[in-house]
């Protein structure tokens, strides 16, 4: 069982302002990632945050027009949760604490190795699943989020890559509302999907966790509950 | 010596004193004589005023006695019978009328010795008082009797004359008042309160009248040699004899009013002052002696002193002099020993600015290096996860081969940059300013940029220095390594450090300018000075600048000057034209 396997349906904005290493982490990522978006400074990486939705960010802190940490500062305004992993030629302790007040994954001090990196990536994974790989639903059913299954006693049942990452938005949302624009946003990249096609997907997933898990709320959208 | 040295003194003492009082006395006589003749000449001024107002009190007495008498003697005249019995000759009426005027006359002044009556020839027809003259004397000139002092019939008078004239205005007869001189000496005396006395000489007579009897006042008077005056004593009294001419009616009846001035009181001025002169002369000389004993004796006791340090230096300018060479050579020793540890210290900077700029750019290295073994170290991840997953294709493979290469490439070019940094230029060669401006750049790129920090190369000018190559990048290093560390401290947004050159109508140019706020120092120049550093003890020796001044200035005959702008500091590089 591979931890790293929880990002597969993630997507990751990666910053960094040297061509060389952009292109070779970039591959890198995209290995462990459903999808990588690679910009070049700080200000092209706050842009990103604006328009699209992401689950990870992987910062160079030295870059031109907006530095690193100031993206983050920006970004943490609106969004509390996302896992932020930095990567730095700084070692000085004042970069450190700023990054520990921006709440960040992890520190990664750059030249890293594969190890850390893959570390970094794994507790970046665990985060995104709160640490908890059974998750408990209401109808009995345990959702692996790393293998992506659902286990209903002995039987286990393999979500598609749509499925697994509604399923984990709604229990990163849990009791709370989900709107169709928020569903559509996250799951379709360009295009806005009809309110159909985003039916068709929770009917799916409602068929392999069983209906009573996610209620509908009516003229918004739908909940999960335990 | 020491006793002669004294001997010769005590006499130089002596004759001091002498000389001194010499003076003293010399001054006190001046003085007195000056303060004598003062006092005489206010005491003659005084006596002379005396003088003239006895002449004046004599002459007024003289005019008022004149005219009273004549005009008594006119009122007489004009009186009832008086003329008549002129005219008549008759001697009794003249004598009955006249007798009560007579009697009111004599007792206005007891002087009035006779009231006297003459026929128009001078015989006496009557009268009243002493006898006078049985003829009254005649002027031969003027054929007339005169009124005036007269010698006559063995007395010495003065009397006036009133003329009796008929009808036709012809002269029947002479009215005439004798008056007794002293009735003069009596006036003087009233008004002036002096005696005075007057005497008649002539070949045969001598006569003195006197208000009081003194035979001693009579005898100095009578003696021919008083002079006008001329000091006399009487009674052990000083007097001034004083002599006023009086005018008889003739030169043959001169007279001589004489009087005496007490001139005690003036003796008595004089002798005062003189005694004060002669006590105060005396008070001084005895002041001087002692003063000028004492004083030669505490010169003498400080000569003594001077004296003996005077042999103690002689015999220590001695010892020196033989010891002098000695010194010399000790001094030159010890000068030579002070500049060999100068030297010593001044090769331990630049030994330290060495090993400091060599931490700079091992830093710089540091930086430089990061960023390519950062991407090996990418491209080795990338290769190794390829790898796991079976992903590694050849191309890959080749594809990233070829991206490490060109990193490694790179990394080795960095470190002869820096090594050839520190090996060579140990000539001075002419060159372009643009060429140090590139190295910097190269070699502080990365640093700057990882620290956020932009760099702007401003070539306005390209001009030609001559110096030693590696010494100008180094002070150029320098000067951006400072500013980058203000930038970096300060958290400086929109960092910028700008080098430019240009010329202006004297000199080359080159300037480091940075954004950082500027130099806290004050006075500025005090950045120079070695060790001197405002940061923490770890990260600044305070040797850059200084070395960088040395460089620039000593080696490489240029100027280095520091100041600040509105929003950092500003070194500049000057290089003559
Ligand atoms: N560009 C600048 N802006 C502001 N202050 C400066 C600048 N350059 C130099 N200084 C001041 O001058 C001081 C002396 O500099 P200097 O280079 O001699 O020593 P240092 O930088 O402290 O130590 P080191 O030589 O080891 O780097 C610094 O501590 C700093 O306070």
């Amino acid at each position: 069982m591979d931890i790293l396997d929880i990002l597969a349906d993630k997507k990751v904005l990666y910053a960094e302002d040297e061509k060389g290493i952009r292109k070779h982490i970039t591959e890198v990522l995209e290995l462990f990632f459903d999808k990588v978006v690679a910009v070049e400074d700080g200000a092209e990486a706050a842009y990103e945050m604006e328009v699209g939705s992401y689950d990870v960010l992987m910062f160079d802190i030295c870059m031109p027009n907006l530095d690193g940490l100031e993206a983050i500062k920006k970004i943490r305004k609106k969004d509390k949760k996302i896992p932020v992993v930095i990567l730095s030629a700084h070692t000085e302790e004042e970069y450190l604490w700023k990054a520990v007040e921006l709440k960040i994954t992890k520190y990664l001090v750059k030249p890293y190795d594969k190890q850390s990196l893959v570390d970094a990536l794994k507790i970046v994974a665990l985060e995104l699943v709160d640490n908890n790989l059974e998750i408990q639903l209401k109808n009995g059913c345990i959702y692996n989020p790393v293998k992506k299954i659902v286990c209903e006693g002995s039987k286990d049942i393999q979500l598609t890559l749509k499925e697994s990452r509604l399923l984990e938005y709604f229990i990163k949302r849990e009791s709370q509302s989900v709107t169709f624009d928020d569903i559509g946003e996250y799951l379709w990249d360009i295009e806005m999907p009809t309110k159909e096609a985003i039916k068709s997907v929770v009917k799916e997933l409602r068929k392999k966790i069983g209906k009573e898990c996610i209620k509908n709320v009516y003229g918004i959208g739908y909940m999960l509950e335990f | 010596m020491n006793f002669k040295s004294l001997s010769h003194c005590v006499s130089v003492k002596t004759k001091t004193i002498v000389l001194v009082l010499i003076v003293i006395v010399a001054l006190s006589v001046i003085f007195f004589f000056i303060r004598y003749l003062d006092i005489k000449s206010f005491a003659r001024s005084n006596q002379l005023m005396e003088l003239k107002r006895v002449k004046i009190v004599y002459s007024q007495t003289l005019k008022r006695v004149k005219k009273f008498y004549i005009t008594r003697g006119y009122a007489n005249i004009n009186s009832y019978g008086i003329r008549e019995a002129f005219e008549n000759g008759d001697i009794k009426s003249l004598h009955d009328l006249s007798l009560p005027r007579w009697k009111i006359i004599t007792k206005e002044n007891r002087f009035l010795s006779t009231f006297c009556f003459y026929d128009k020839y001078g015989k006496l027809l009557t009268y009243f008082g002493k006898k006078p003259q049985p003829h009254l004397s005649f002027f031969d000139s003027l054929k007339k009797p005169y009124d005036g002092f007269w010698y006559g019939d063995k007395n010495f008078f003065y009397h006036t004359v009133s003329e009796v004239r008929d009808k036709n205005s012809q002269i029947i007869g002479y009215v005439v008042f004798v008056i007794d001189p002293r009735f003069f000496l009596s006036q003087i005396r009233k008004i002036m309160n002096i005696d005075a006395y007057i005497y008649f000489k002539d070949s045969k007579h001598k006569i003195l009248f006197s208000l009081k009897k003194d035979l001693r006042v009579e005898k100095s008077i009578k003696n021919p040699d008083l002079l006008n005056s001329k000091e006399i004593k009487l009674n052990g009294i000083a007097f001034l004899p004083y002599v006023i001419i009086g005018k008889g009616v003739d030169r043959n009846n001169d007279f001589k009013i004489i009087f005496l001035q007490d001139i005690s009181h003036w003796k008595k001025i004089v002798d005062k002052a003189m005694l004060q002169s002669i006590i105060v002369m005396i008070l001084l000389i005895i002041i001087t002696v002692v003063v000028i004993n004492y004083g030669f004796d505490i010169i003498l006791r400080q000569l003594d002193e001077l004296n003996s340090k005077l042999v103690q230096s002689q015999s220590e300018l001695r010892e020196l002099n033989t010891d002098l060479q000695k010194r010399v050579q000790k001094e030159i020793g010890l000068k030579l020993k002070k500049q060999k540890e100068a030297n010593e210290k001044e090769r331990i900077l630049v030994h330290q600015s060495k090993l400091a700029s060599m931490g700079e750019m091992i830093g710089n290295i540091a930086h430089q290096w990061r960023q390519p073994l950062t991407e090996l170290s990418s491209i080795l991840i990338n290769m190794e996860l390829f790898f796991e997953r079976g992903k590694l294709t050849k191309q890959r493979l080749q594809d990233k081969i070829e991206d490490a290469n060109i990193q490694i490439n790179f990394m080795s070019r960095t470190i002869d940059d820096f090594r050839n940094f520190f090996s060579s230029g140990k000539q001075k060669e002419l060159l372009k300013v643009s060429v140090p401006f590139k190295k910097v750049e190269k070699l502080m790129s990365a640093s700057l940029k990882n620290n956020n920090i932009k760099l702007n190369l401003d070539i306005r000018d390209d001009f030609d220095i001559f110096v030693y190559p590696n010494e100008i990048t180094q002070a150029l290093l320098n000067l951006i390594s400072n500013a980058k560390d203000a930038l970096v401290q300060r958290d400086i947004k929109n960092a910028c450090i700008c080098i430019s050159s240009y010329n202006d109508e004297k000199s080359h140019i080159i300037e480091v300018r940075d954004n950082a706020g500027g130099i806290k120092t004050d006075p500025i120049e005090k950045i120079f000075e070695p060790y001197f550093s405002t940061k923490h003890a770890t990260s600044g020796t305070g040797i850059g600048l200084y070395m960088t001044k040395i460089i620039v200035e000593k080696n490489n005959a240029g100027k280095i000057i520091a100041s600040n702008c509105d929003n950092g500091a500003i070194f500049k590089i000057i290089f003559k034209k």
